[in-house]
């Protein structure tokens, strides 16, 4: 498990004493054009949204709160489908078949200054 | 000791609109587990759509054909977040008076449908006939029956004249005695009663964990309800609402959810009438959107749909991102098929409204 997802789990965990559980709406990947991506964990809390970002490597092992929302494992097989993150015990397939482009929604890389 | 089969239901089923595929586990009668795939209807619109900010707010309502309308508004309504400026306030009553509207046509749609999948033929069609009056207004109002391409960034595109509101108010009159003879027939009849009462039960629990909204979370006790907190037209101008919900948890709680909230809507249509003002309906935005994100949520017929958009200075956009409310409710059905009978698998899936254009995109 990453720092991240131990934060996280720990966030939750702070903001389910404080009042009833906050609701998952949405687990979002953006990618940041330099091999790592945005991973948004998007909750309804006391009436507003509250979102939880982190910064992950494509290699990372993502830890996946499947267990804690059961409505988070398609999202998270749409995340791996799309952009070819990891999740640890979860597959993709959730859109896509074996024959589809891979990681359609990853974006070229940020042209990087030369040397001349 | 009975023997596990398998038995395919779909992709294509006369109870499904819109192909999805379920791989039943049952046991003589009795379904004992099931995977669903999807992806029959993906077309790749999150990255269609952050090719060019000015045209998504046509294409978010290609997505769906019963929800358009809530989609371009979703739309809209974050990118006037990631520009900084608010509608006015009349183009916030039009958007609601519209986005009623295409509840209307949405929830009925599901009822007739609802009613079709049990065999009730003849409930169907009088569902679908009050529908059609509704298809029809907005026909008039928007010159679409399923797109209405009203919505600008800042407003509307299009105002709603003093005889087309006129028009929505007689429509409203006309159609709410009809709609609460349906209630009460649905409240009644037994043909309903015995295939939908007691099937397809999602705890209130298991429909928070699963993270279903609307009518599939009021139908299992959870009176979450976007109208309340999300958009801007509901509440802050004087708008009277309270959520429906329903504790049963079962396919008829999530039935009388969507029949109470078709009456309920035409109460908020006739509210957004009697708010209505003259003044201006379009607040123009200029240049691209900045290097920024920002959300939006409104309550769809089939719940919160959420759009998340990221900029960066140009016409295309960084990221968009889709959370429509069938990508939480559709994979809720495994959840709620578990130890039903073969027969109700169609009712209990077409209970939560699964719109697969939706959960594909």
């Amino acid at each position: 498990m990453s720092a991240a997802e131990i934060d996280l789990r720990k966030k939750l965990e702070r903001m389910s004493l404080k009042s009833p559980r906050p609701r998952l709406i949405d687990v979002i990947a953006a990618d940041r054009r330099d091999g790592t991506y945005d991973l948004i964990y998007v909750f309804h809390h006391e009436g507003a949204i509250v979102d939880h970002r982190y910064v992950v490597n494509e290699d990372d092992d993502i830890t996946s709160i499947a267990d804690l929302y059961a409505g988070a494992l398609c999202m998270e097989r749409e995340i791996i489908d799309m952009y070819g993150l990891k999740f640890n015990g979860v597959t993709g397939g959730f859109l896509l078949d074996p024959s589809s482009p891979k990681n359609p929604l990853r974006q070229p890389r940020k042209e990087v200054a030369k040397d001349v | 000791m009975s023997r596990t089969s398998v038995i395919p239901f779909g992709p294509q089923h006369a109870a499904f609109l819109e192909p999805f595929h379920l791989k039943l586990q049952v046991e003589e009668e009795v379904v004992v587990g099931a995977e669903m795939s999807f992806g029959y209807n993906h077309r790749g619109m999150e990255y269609a759509m952050a090719q060019d900010f000015k045209r998504t707010q046509f294409l978010c309502e290609r997505v769906c054909g019963i929800c358009s309308f809530h989609h371009s508004s979703a739309y809209v309504q974050t990118m006037e977040r990631l520009f900084g400026i608010e509608a006015p306030e009349r183009a916030k009553l039009v958007r609601m008076i519209m986005m009623e509207a295409q509840r209307l046509t949405s929830h009925l749609l599901a009822l007739g449908h609802i009613a079709e999948t049990v065999g009730y033929e003849n409930m169907f069609m009088q569902f679908f006939r009050e529908r059609e009056e509704v298809m029809t207004l907005v026909n008039r109002i928007s010159g679409g029956r399923v797109h209405y391409s009203m919505n600008a960034i800042g407003g509307i595109r299009k105002d709603v004249t003093y005889e087309g509101l006129k028009d929505i108010g007689e429509t409203m009159d006309r159609l709410e005695p009809r709609l609460l003879d349906l209630r009460s027939i649905v409240r009644k009849d037994r043909t309903l009663r015995k295939r939908l009462i007691g099937v397809g039960v999602l705890s209130k629990e298991a429909a928070f964990d699963w993270c279903t909204v609307g009518p599939t979370s009021r139908g299992s006790g959870l009176p979450h309800d976007i109208r309340l907190t999300g958009f801007d037209g509901y509440g802050v101008n004087g708008v009277k609402f309270r959520p429906i919900y329903y504790d049963e948890g079962d396919c008829y709680a999530r039935t009388m959810v969507r029949m109470d909230e078709v009456i309920q809507s035409v109460d908020l249509i006739r509210q957004g009438i009697n708010l209505m003002r003259d003044g201006p309906f379009l607040n123009a935005v200029k240049g691209n959107p900045p290097a920024a994100d920002a959300y939006g949520r409104v309550e769809a017929p089939r719940g919160e749909l959420m759009y998340w958009v990221r900029g960066k200075n140009e016409v295309q956009l960084d990221r968009i991102k889709l959370r429509t409310p069938a990508l939480v409710n559709v994979p809720a059905v495994s959840a709620m098929i578990k130890g039903a009978r073969v027969a109700d698998v169609g009712p209990i899936t077409v209970s939560v409204d699964p719109c697969i254009c939706c959960t594909d995109r």
